[in-house]
């Protein structure tokens, strides 16, 4: 099985969202969990992606449905550090213009 | 290198044992890193596709039929990846791709993997086997 591991913190009224290992089409409902999880203490929410080596389209689809929730109560949802691997996946499926992507979470902070 | 095959049963915690047989494959061939990450991302697309639709959605579908053989072979200047399930026919090469943006605001969270199998190998074939079941052949070239 892929190893998958979350860990959700806050800094001020930001929740963070540090996954790491690989999100594919088994992992994707814990996944989902642990987003909903951190949406539900937040809608300003950083998803730190440096630790992930792998996403799936059902990962992208767990993502995009809490970017909407958020984003309807007028919040964001910001990605990261994102490895070139993982950036290659968002461009090419379309993901990186929807979802705003950034180097740091100081730099996500003062995007909200 | 001579072709290799791997049977598994159709159910995700497989997922990651196939990304692993196709990555070690295409290692031992020296392809370059971000050729095997399209090749493991489509083929990890084609499998759960199977597994999430074909069987998943098909109840009355026999327990010993919910298995997927995958087979890679290098052809010339290609990989080759056939996957093999035996389900009833369904024709990946033909479905309409989604239009993103739309999809995006209808908060699916899936319905993406042949948009990805499409977008990150150079061709895909599709026969239907009576009696047996469907064959998807994905193409990748590797120089």
């Amino acid at each position: 099985m892929a190893g998958f591991d979350a860990k959700i913190q806050m800094d001020g009224d930001v929740a963070i969202l540090k996954v790491s290992g690989q999100i594919d089409a088994h992992v994707a409902p814990q996944f989902d969990k642990n987003l909903k999880e951190v949406v539900g203490k937040s809608k300003k929410v950083v998803l730190e992606v440096s630790g992930l080596e792998y996403v799936a389209t059902a990962g992208l689809g767990v993502m995009m449905a809490s970017f909407n929730d958020v984003k309807s109560e007028g919040g964001n949802l910001i990605l990261v550090g994102m490895s070139d691997k993982i950036k290659k996946v968002f461009d090419t499926m379309g993901f990186s213009k929807v979802l705003k992507i950034v180097s740091s979470v100081d730099e996500a902070k003062k995007s909200f | 290198m001579n072709k290799l095959t791997i049977k598994i049963p159709g159910e995700t915690d497989y997922l990651s044992s196939i990304r692993n047989f196709v990555n070690s494959y295409c290692l031992k061939l020296g392809i370059s890193a971000d050729v095997i990450g399209d090749i493991e991302f489509a083929v990890d697309e084609g499998v759960t596709n199977i597994i999430k639709h074909a069987y998943d959605e098909d109840p009355d579908l026999p327990d010993e039929n919910r298995v997927i053989e995958l087979e890679i072979e290098q052809q010339n200047d290609e990989i080759v990846v056939i996957l093999k399930d035996h389900a009833g026919p369904y024709n990946p090469v033909n479905a309409s791709l989604p239009d993103l943006n739309a999809h995006v605001a209808s908060r699916k969270t899936h319905g993406l993997g042949v948009f990805a199998m499409k977008k990150f190998m150079d061709r895909m074939e599709h026969r239907y086997i009576s009696g047996f079941g469907n064959e998807v052949r994905l193409y990748k070239k590797i120089v």
